[in-house]
C-alpha cells in the first residue's frame, strides 16, 4: 500500500484508496522568489500547496491533512475553493480559512517551505517539472525537516500545552488535533 | 463496511461497532466502524452515529492533551461511519497481563502495586480535565512493552494506554466521576476476584493525587452514594 521511496529527496505516499491519489512532499530552503510564488499560487498558475516549514513537525502531519482534504474533495464537501487551499485549511485547527492561510501559508519573509503535490500515479513527473521550474531555492532531503521545525510555535499553534510530551507523542497530539476538526 | 477498505481484517465485533485492523497511510491502524442499525430510522441512526463518533473523538483527544495515553486519531469519516486510529503495538490488555503474569507470580506484588498506583494517577488526570471514560475495565486499558515493564524501573505513564472511549463524556460532573470509579471497582471485583486489593490501591492513589481537594470531596461523597445504590440514578435514565 505504501509507495514511499527511500531515494534521498523523495517522499511519495498513497492516500486513502477511495481518492485514488498520491501525495508527494518536498523540502526547500532559502527560497529567493517567495513573492512570485505567492502570486502564482493566487493566480492558480502553480498546481501545488506551499506551507511554512517551521510549523511542520513531521511529514506525517501533512499526510493526515492532505488525506482529509483529498477525501473532502472526493465527497464534495470541501470548505475551501480548491484542493490545495483545503490542505492548508485541514492543517489548521481554526475553522476560518483566512486564519488558516495566515498561519500556514507563505508570506513575504518565508524562506523555508514544504511543497505539497497531490497527483495520480502517472502525472507525478510532469507536475514535478512544472512546479520545480518555478521555485528558486535549494531542495534538500525531507529528513532535514526537523532542522526547521519550531516546536514551541507548533505547540502554540495547535494549542498543546502538555509540557512533558516528547516528539512522537507531540506528533500524535498534532495529528489527532487535525483529525478532530470535523 | 459501507466502503470496503482493502486488506483490513475484522478483529472484533461488538453490539455497536466493529473493529478492523490494517495499514492506512503507512501506519498500523484500527478502524472503528459504528455500523448501521437497521431497526432505527435511517436519519436518526445517522445522526446518533455522528454524535457518538464526535463525542468519542473529542474525549480521546482531550484525554491525550491532558497527558493520558490514548490512540492517535488519523481520520474521522462520517460517510464510512468510522474513526481511523492508531493501532497500539506491542501491547496486551491489562486484564491479560494480570491473569497471565500476576496470578502466577508472588513477587509481582510490588509491580502490580506500582501499576495500579499509576492507574489511579491516570484517572485523576482524566477527571481533573472533566473527562470520564464511562467504561473503565482492565480490558479497556492496554499495557505496552510488558517485558520492559517487568524488568526495569521505568516510567509507567506512557505504558498504560486507555482505549474505547465509546461511552466517555467531556464536561462531566462529580457524579459521573464517582460512577467511573464505581464501574472500575465492580469490574475489578468480577474480573480479578483473586486480587481483592486492586481497587483499594487505585482509590488510595486517586485520593492522594487529586489536587483539587474540594472537587475530590464532592466526588468521594457521590462515590459513597453510588456505592450504596448502584450505578443507576433513581427515576433518571
Amino acid at each position: 500500500m505504501m509507495v514511499e521511496n527511500c531515494e534521498l529527496e523523495n517522499y511519495t505516499l498513497e492516500l486513502d484508496a477511495l481518492t485514488n491519489r498520491q501525495l508527494s512532499i518536498y523540502l526547500y530552503r532559502n527560497i529567493q522568489n517567495i513573492d512570485e510564488l505567492h502570486k502564482k499560487l493566487l493566480n492558480k498558475e502553480l498546481p501545488c500547496c506551499i506551507v511554512k516549514a517551521n510549523l511542520i513537525l513531521d511529514p506525517f502531519q501533512i499526510v493526515i491533512a492532505a488525506n482529509k482534504a483529498a477525501l473532502n474533495e472526493k465527497y464534495g464537501q470541501m470548505v475551501a475553493r480548491n484542493l490545495y487551499t483545503e490542505i492548508i485549511y485541514c492543517l489548521s485547527i481554526s475553522t476560518n480559512i483566512s486564519q488558516s492561510l495566515a498561519a500556514f501559508g507563505i508570506s513575504k519573509d518565508t524562506a523555508n517551505v514544504l511543497v505539497i503535490l497531490i497527483h495520480d500515479a502517472q502525472e507525478k513527473e510532469s507536475m514535478e517539472k512544472l512546479v520545480f521550474d518555478c521555485i528558486e531555492g535549494t531542495r534538500i532531503p525531507i529528513s532535514r525537516l526537523s532542522d526547521f521545525s519550531d516546536i514551541s510555535l507548533i505547540k502554540k499553534t495547535y494549542k498543546i500545552c502538555n509540557e512533558e510530551s516528547n516528539i512522537p507523542s507531540l506528533l500524535d497530539s498534532i495529528v489527532s488535533r487535525i483529525s478532530e476538526k470535523i | 463496511m459501507v466502503y470496503k477498505i482493502p486488506d483490513f481484517e475484522l478483529i472484533s465485533q461488538g453490539a455497536e461497532a466493529r473493529l478492523y485492523k490494517g495499514v492506512y497511510l503507512g501506519k498500523l491502524t484500527v478502524i472503528k466502524e459504528r455500523f448501521e442499525k437497521k431497526y432505527r430510522h435511517i436519519e436518526l441512526d445517522l445522526r446518533l452515529t455522528k454524535e457518538r463518533i464526535r463525542a468519542e473523538v473529542r474525549a480521546i483527544v482531550r484525554a491525550k492533551l491532558a497527558g493520558v495515553s490514548t490512540p492517535a486519531i488519523y481520520l474521522v469519516d462520517f460517510r464510512r461511519r468510522s474513526i481511523f486510529m492508531q493501532y497500539i503495538e506491542n501491547a496486551i490488555m491489562l486484564k491479560t497481563f494480570i491473569e497471565q503474569y500476576v496470578y502466577k507470580n508472588n513477587s509481582a506484588k510490588n509491580l502490580i502495586e506500582k501499576i495500579m498506583g499509576k492507574l489511579g494517577q491516570i484517572i485523576v488526570n482524566l477527571h481533573l480535565a472533566n473527562i470520564v471514560h464511562g467504561d473503565l475495565t482492565t480490558s479497556n486499558i492496554l499495557i505496552k512493552n510488558v517485558s520492559e515493564v517487568i524488568s526495569a524501573e521505568i516510567n509507567l505513564s506512557d505504558k498504560l494506554v486507555l482505549i474505547d472511549f465509546g461511552l466517555a463524556r467531556v464536561e462531566s460532573t462529580a457524579e459521573d466521576a464517582a460512577v467511573d470509579l464505581f464501574v472500575l471497582e465492580r469490574s475489578l471485583m468480577s474480573a480479578h476476584a483473586e486480587l481483592p486489593e486492586l481497587f483499594e490501591i487505585i482509590y488510595t492513589n486517586y485520593k492522594k493525587f487529586f489536587s483539587n481537594k474540594s472537587r475530590l470531596k464532592e466526588i468521594i461523597i457521590k462515590y459513597k452514594d453510588v456505592k450504596a445504590r448502584g450505578r443507576k440514578r433513581t427515576m433518571i435514565g
